[in-house]
C-alpha cells in the first residue's frame, strides 16, 4: 500500500544520518573529556550515512530506479476503498480520544470512537452500540477503579462517581 | 533450614496469595498496554498489608505469569507484551496461523515454568558464585554484551540484514531523544517537557506491534476474518519438543540465567542472544521466521530464566537485576528483609522460603496458563472488526496509564503509524523496539568505557571475558558478510 524502494529508504536514512551529525555539534562535551552528548548521536549518525549509501548504491546497481508512488487516479480510488478509508479513521479516533477525552471525559469518547470504528466496517448497528457501551464502562471500571488510572474524567463520570 | 522454608511457605495465606497473584499477572499481562513491570507496581501497595513470604511471593508470582501472559497475545494477535516476547513473536504468530495455536502457547508456557525453574535451582545453589563473576563485569563487558544483543536482534530478524540494520537505526535514533545521556543535555525534545525523559518504550511498543498490527488487520480483505482458534493438547506435543530439544532447553535455561544476573541486562537480551544462538546452531536454520517451534523452546526457557537470574545481584548484593527486582528491593526493605550477603548468615531460612516460593509460582503458572489460553483463545475468536476497536481502547489506555499522560498515547501514534510503514516496506519491528532500550544503556557503557580508556579502543579488548565478547560480537556481525561474499564467488566460478 504504501512501498518504497531501497533507493527512497537509503535516501531517507542518509538524510536522518545527516542531520543527527549535524546536530551533534550542539551539544557540549564533559568537561576535560573528548565525548558528551553530542557523541552518540555522531557515531549512529555516521552509521546511518553508510548504511543509507549502501542501500542507495546497491539498489542503484541492482537497476532499482527510484520512483515515488504514482499520482492522478490512484488517490481517488484509495479513498473511496472503505479498507483504507477504515486505516485514517484508526488515527483520526486516536487523535479524536487526544482531543475529547480531556474535555468529554472517558466514557463518551470512547464510545463515539469504538462505535464509529465498528460500524465503519459495516457491524450492525446496535451490536456497535452495546460493545461500545460494555467497552467503555468495563475499561473505566478495570482501570479507572481498580487499578486506580486517573482516567479523564468528564460531566458523566462525574456524575455516575 | 529448608524445613523451617517449607513450613513458612506451605501457609494456606502464602499459597493463596501465589495463587490470586499468578491470575494478576496473568490478566495484566495478557492485555496490550499492560506490562509485568506495572503489574509488580500496582501490588506493591497491598504488599504492605502483608507479611514478608506472602508479600515477596505476591510479586514473584505475579510477574513469571505477566510475562508468559505477553506471549498469549503476542502469539495470537503478533502484539508481544515485552521486548523479550518479540524475539519469537513472528514464529509463535505463523504457528498460530497454521493452526498450531496449542503447540506454540504451549511451548512458551512448559519451556518458560523450566526455565524459570532451572534459574531458580542455579539461584539456590550457586548464587554467591554467579554475583562475584557479576562483580567482575566492567563497563567494557555490558558494552560488548548490549551490541551482542543489539546484533542478534538485527541478524537473526526476518528478512535482508540490511534491512533490520534500518530498523535498528530508528530505534538508536529514538533512543537520543532525551536528557539520559551522560551530560544531561536535553536532545531533540524540541521544547517539550514531556519529552525529557526520552520516549518511554512501552507506548512505542504498543504502537510498533499493536496498533501497527490493528491498521493492518483493516486493510485485510476479510471483514469476517477471525484470529484462528486454539484447538488441540496444550502440553502433549511439549514432550515431544522436550525429547527433540533437550539442549536447546538448557542451553537457554543457562544462557538466561547468566545473562538475567548481570545487573541491568535482563531478559530482553537474553531472550534475543538465546534465539540467535538457537537459529546459529539448528539443523532446520531456514525454517526460523516461518513457523518453527525450535526458537520458542530455547527463547522461552532463556526469558524466564532471566527472571530468575535477575534475583542472584538482588539477593546476593542488593543490585536490582531489571526494574522488577528493584521494586522488589524495595518492598525487601520495608518488611525488614535486608538484601545483601548478610541475609544468607541471618536469615536463610527466609532465602530458602523465596526459593521454594519462586519453584511453585513456576508450577502454579502451568494450570494458570492453561486456563489462560483458552479464555483467551474463546475472547478472541471474535470477528476483528468487532474486536481490534476494543483492543485499540486498551492500548490506548495502557499507554495513558504509563505515565497518566497523552505524551504516552503521542507516543503510541507515532509509533504505530511508523510501524505500520516499517511492515509495507519489509522492515523488521523488533530491531527497532530493542534499539529503543538498550540505546541509553550502550551510550552509557560507550562513554564509560572511553574515559576510562582515554580513547583508546583497543581497551575495549584488553579484559578477558570483554576481549571474548567482543570476539563473539563481531564474528556475529561478520559471519553473514563472508557467506554473502562466498555465494557470489560460488556464482562467479561456474561462469568463468
Amino acid at each position: 500500500m504504501v512501498k518504497a524502494n531501497h533507493t527512497i529508504l537509503g535516501m531517507l536514512v542518509l538524510l536522518v544520518g545527516t542531520m543527527l551529525v549535524v546536530t551533534s555539534f550542539n551539544y557540549a562535551a564533559l568537561p576535560g573529556q573528548a565525548y558528551g552528548g553530542g557523541t552518540m548521536p555522531r557515531l549512529i549518525g555516521t552509521g546511518g550515512i553508510l548504511l543509507g549509501l549502501y542501500l542507495v548504491v546497491t539498489s542503484r546497481f541492482k537497476g532499482r530506479v527510484a520512483s515515488f508512488p504514482s499520482e492522478g487516479n490512484g488517490r481517488a480510488d484509495w479513498l473511496k476503498d472503505r479498507r483504507k478509508f477504515a486505516v485514517l479513521a484508526v488515527l483520526g479516533s486516536i487523535i479524536f480520544y487526544m482531543l475529547a477525552s480531556p474535555v468529554a471525559g472517558f466514557l463518551p469518547t470512547v464510545v463515539v470512537m469504538t462505535g464509529t470504528l465498528m460500524l465503519l466496517l459495516g457491524v450492525k448497528v446496535l451490536t456497535a452500540v452495546t460493545i461500545s457501551f460494555v467497552t467503555a464502562f468495563v475499561t473505566y471500571f478495570g482501570f479507572s477503579r481498580l487499578l486506580l488510572v486517573p482516567l479523564p474524567r468528564g460531566p458523566i463520570e462525574n456524575l455516575l462517581w | 533450614m529448608f524445613v523451617q522454608a517449607i513450613q513458612i511457605v506451605l501457609q494456606p495465606d502464602v499459597l493463596l496469595t501465589i495463587f490470586f497473584a499468578g491470575c494478576f499477572g496473568m490478566f495484566v499481562g495478557a492485555i496490550p498496554g499492560l506490562t509485568a513491570t506495572m503489574a509488580t507496581a500496582l501490588l506493591v501497595p497491598i504488599t504492605f498489608f502483608m507479611d514478608p513470604v506472602p508479600a515477596i511471593a505476591s510479586i514473584v508470582a505475579a510477574t513469571g505469569m505477566a510475562i508468559f501472559a505477553g506471549d498469549i497475545a503476542g502469539t495470537l494477535m503478533r502484539m508481544p507484551g515485552t521486548p523479550a516476547s518479540a524475539a519469537y513473536v513472528e514464529d509463535a504468530h505463523q504457528m498460530s496461523q497454521a493452526g498450531k495455536a496449542n503447540e506454540a502457547l504451549g511451548a512458551c508456557l512448559v519451556f518458560s515454568a523450566i526455565g524459570g525453574i532451572a534459574g531458580t535451582l542455579v539461584l539456590s545453589l550457586v548464587a554467591p558464585q554467579l554475583a562475584e563473576l557479576a562483580l567482575k563485569f566492567s563497563s567494557f563487558e555490558y558494552f560488548w554484551l548490549v551490541l551482542l544483543g543489539l546484533s542478534c536482534a538485527v541478524f537473526v530478524s526476518s528478512g535482508a540484514p540490511a534491512l533490520g540494520l534500518i530498523s535498528l537505526f530508528i530505534g538508536l535514533t529514538a533512543s537520543l531523544v532525551g536528557q539520559e545521556n551522560p551530560t544531561g543535555a536535553s536532545r531533540y525534545t524540541f521544547g517539550s517537557v514531556e519529552l525529557l525523559a526520552g520516549i518511554q518504550f512501552i507506548p512505542a511498543m504498543i504502537g510498533l506491534f499493536a496498533v501497527s498490527e490493528i491498521l493492518r488487520s483493516y486493510t485485510k480483505p476479510s471483514a469476517e476474518a477471525r484470529i484462528p482458534p486454539v484447538k488441540g493438547s496444550i502440553f502433549r506435543p511439549q514432550l515431544g519438543n522436550l525429547r527433540r530439544y533437550p539442549r536447546q532447553v538448557l542451553r537457554g535455561s543457562g544462557v538466561g540465567t547468566l545473562i538475567g544476573a548481570l545487573p541491568g541486562a535482563g531478559a530482553d537480551i537474553a531472550a534475543w542472544v538465546s534465539f540467535a544462538i538457537s537459529k546459529r546452531f539448528s539443523k532446520d536454520k531456514k525454517r526460523f521466521g516461518t513457523g518453527h517451534v525450535e526458537g520458542l523452546v530455547e527463547a522461552g526457557a532463556s526469558n524466564n530464566a532471566a527472571v530468575s537470574g535477575a534475583w542472584i545481584p538482588a539477593l546476593v548484593f542488593g543490585i536490582p537485576g531489571d526494574t522488577i527486582t528493584a521494586i522488589v528491593i524495595g518492598v525487601m526493605f520495608v518488611k525488614g528483609l535486608n538484601p545483601g550477603p548478610m541475609i544468607f548468615i541471618q536469615q536463610p531460612e527466609m532465602v530458602y522460603a523465596i526459593f521454594l516460593v519462586f519453584i511453585l509460582a513456576n508450577l502454579i503458572m502451568l494450570p494458570i496458563g492453561w486456563v489462560a489460553i483458552h479464555v483467551a483463545g474463546r475472547l478472541l475468536g471474535a470477528p476483528q472488526r468487532i474486536l481490534m476497536p476494543v483492543i485499540l481502547v486498551f492500548c490506548t489506555v495502557g499507554a495513558y496509564a504509563i505515565n497518566n499522560s497523552m505524551a504516552g498515547v503521542v507516543i503510541m501514534l507515532c509509533f504505530g503509524v511508523l510501524g505500520f510503514l516499517m511492515e509495507e516496506n519489509g522492515i523488521p519491528l523488533a530491531p527497532a523496539i530493542l534499539g529503543l532500550v538498550l540505546g541509553p544503556m550502550l551510550e552509557k557503557y560507550f562513554i564509560v568505557s572511553m574515559i576510562k580508556a582515554d580513547g583508546d579502543l583497543l581497551a575495549f579488548f584488553s579484559r578477558p571475558i570483554a576481549g571474548g565478547l567482543g570476539a563473539i560480537t563481531i564474528l556475529m556481525c561478520l559471519v553473514p558478510v563472508l557467506g554473502w561474499l562466498r555465494r557470489r564467488r560460488s556464482v562467479r566460478i561456474p561462469e568463468m
